[in-house]
This record gives C-alpha cells, sequence and structure tokens, in this order.
C-alpha cells in the first residue's frame, strides 16, 4: 500500500519506487576555456525526485479507464503532500508531476496498464 | 489439444485427405510480469499476446497438387474426439492463415506433409478455435 497526500491511487497494481539523484548540479571543467578549468558547483539543492513504475490493474475495461482518468485529475492539480511507498517509508511535501502510460494498456487475463509516475520536492 | 486421426478435414473450403493428427498449441506472444519492493518474487503475470498455432500431420499417397501457399487464409474444419474415451465428437473450426506447408521425405514412413497454420479471432477478444458437439 502507497499513498499520496493520503490518497491511494495506485495500490489496484504492483509497483515499486526508485529515487533520482540528490545533491548539487555541476559541471566539469572545460578544456578549452582557460577560466573554468575546475569543477563548478551551482549554489542550490537539487530536488528530490521518486520515480514510481508499476501497473494498474482494472477488474474491467471501465474500472481501469477510471483509475487513470482519476490519477491524470490529480496529476493535473499538482497534488501535494506526503508520499509513503510500500515499505512505510514516508517523504513530505512531495508533488505529483506527471503520469505515463508505459505501454498500451495490456489485455489478457485482466486489463492492466503499466506506467511510471514521477514526484518532485519543489524548492 | 491434440486429436489424432480426425476426419472430414477440410483446408481452405478444400478436403484435406490422409491427416494423423492435428494440434492446436498456444504461447504467450508478449508475457509481461511485475515485481514490488517488498521481494524477490513475481507477484502479477499475463500474456497480453497470445498465439494459437495448428500442425496438421497427414500422410501423402502418390503425386500432390501445390499444397496451401503461406499466408493464404480461409477455414479449417474437422471432427474428432478430443479424449481417448468414448466421449461425443466435436466438431473444430478455426479461421486460419497458412504458415507454412512442407513436405517430408524418409525412407521409413515415405512421404508425409506438414502444414503450420495460425489461427485468427474475429475480434482479438474471442478465442480463435471453436468446438462444437456433433450429435451423433
Amino acid at each position: 500500500m502507497s499513498t499520496i497526500a493520503g490518497q491511494s491511487l495506485f495500490n489496484s497494481g504492483p509497483h515499486r519506487f526508485l529515487h533520482g539523484h540528490v545533491g548539487r548540479l555541476w559541471a566539469p571543467p572545460l578544456r578549452l576555456d582557460a577560466l573554468q578549468d575546475r569543477i563548478v558547483v551551482f549554489p542550490t539543492n537539487v530536488e528530490l525526485v521518486i520515480r514510481q513504475s508499476g501497473r494498474l490493474i482494472g477488474s474491467s475495461e471501465a474500472d481501469l479507464w477510471a483509475q487513470v482518468a482519476l490519477i491524470q485529475t490529480r496529476c493535473q492539480a499538482l497534488l501535494n503532500g506526503a508520499l509513503i511507498d510500500n515499505s512505510g517509508n514516508t517523504w513530505t511535501d512531495m508533488t505529483l508531476l506527471e503520469f505515463a502510460p508505459e505501454t498500451t494498456a495490456d489485455r489478457g487475463r485482466a486489463v492492466s496498464l503499466a506506467y511510471t509516475a514521477v514526484y518532485a520536492r519543489l524548492l | 489439444m491434440l486429436i489424432i486421426h480426425p476426419t472430414d478435414v477440410t483446408l481452405l473450403g478444400a478436403p484435406l485427405p490422409g491427416v494423423e493428427s492435428i494440434a492446436v498449441s498456444r504461447e504467450a506472444a508478449r508475457f509481461v510480469f511485475e515485481r514490488t519492493d517488498a521481494g524477490p518474487h513475481t507477484v502479477f503475470a499475463d500474456a497480453p499476446e497470445q498465439a494459437v498455432e495448428i500442425t496438421i500431420l497427414r500422410a501423402i499417397e502418390g503425386p500432390q497438387p501445390a499444397g496451401p501457399i503461406p499466408g493464404q487464409q480461409g477455414a479449417l474444419v474437422f471432427i474428432g474426439a478430443l479424449s481417448g474415451a468414448d466421449g461425443p465428437a466435436r466438431r473444430v473450426s478455426a479461421a486460419v492463415v497458412v504458415r507454412s506447408a512442407r513436405i517430408e521425405l524418409s525412407r521409413r514412413k515415405g512421404a508425409s506433409q506438414r502444414i503450420e497454420l495460425t489461427a485468427l479471432s474475429a475480434d482479438g477478444a474471442a478465442d480463435p478455435i471453436t468446438v462444437q458437439e456433433v450429435n451423433p
């Protein structure tokens, strides 16, 4: 069970969480520029980004697309709150920024849709 | 599904004599599976793309006209028993496309033909194979 802002949007199917890089943005030395002969570190921290990949499973075709429509609505409204993953780890102040189906919907024994979703802690 | 010695076999609208067996095989053309962060095991698997393949083996006696041509589409119909018991005969039918038709020669068995077909679904959801009980 995972939730974002207390809402259970993705629990119809399995999903996993991948942490993006954190720290500072930096640029390597430029060989042709004598003025930049060392690593440049930018002053602000990189925003925390967490990617979620998984599969929504519908009890019917209509149920699957109802789940997708709800997620789209929440995504477009920049749903913000605590993200709690399947293990209970919590990241506060995360915003649901993106939801993207990975392929066409799969119709085998079940109707399902593989997807990725992106959350970020906006500074 | 394996049918030994089916009767009244017609393929692409023409009778097909000498059929010894017809095998209907199914496989996943694409298979999906998912895991979670909780552990190593698969928690969801499905076969959203499937293929139904039919193999016909038949004995050939004497010269033969040109066999079915790969890409040809039509109907396969035959009657057979789906088990070795004295169950009712079944009429099996499917819309098919020919994948290959090979003539094989061996000193021991003589000439035989192996025809491989792909079965088509009417709408993508309906099973490509139709089985009906034949009333005696």
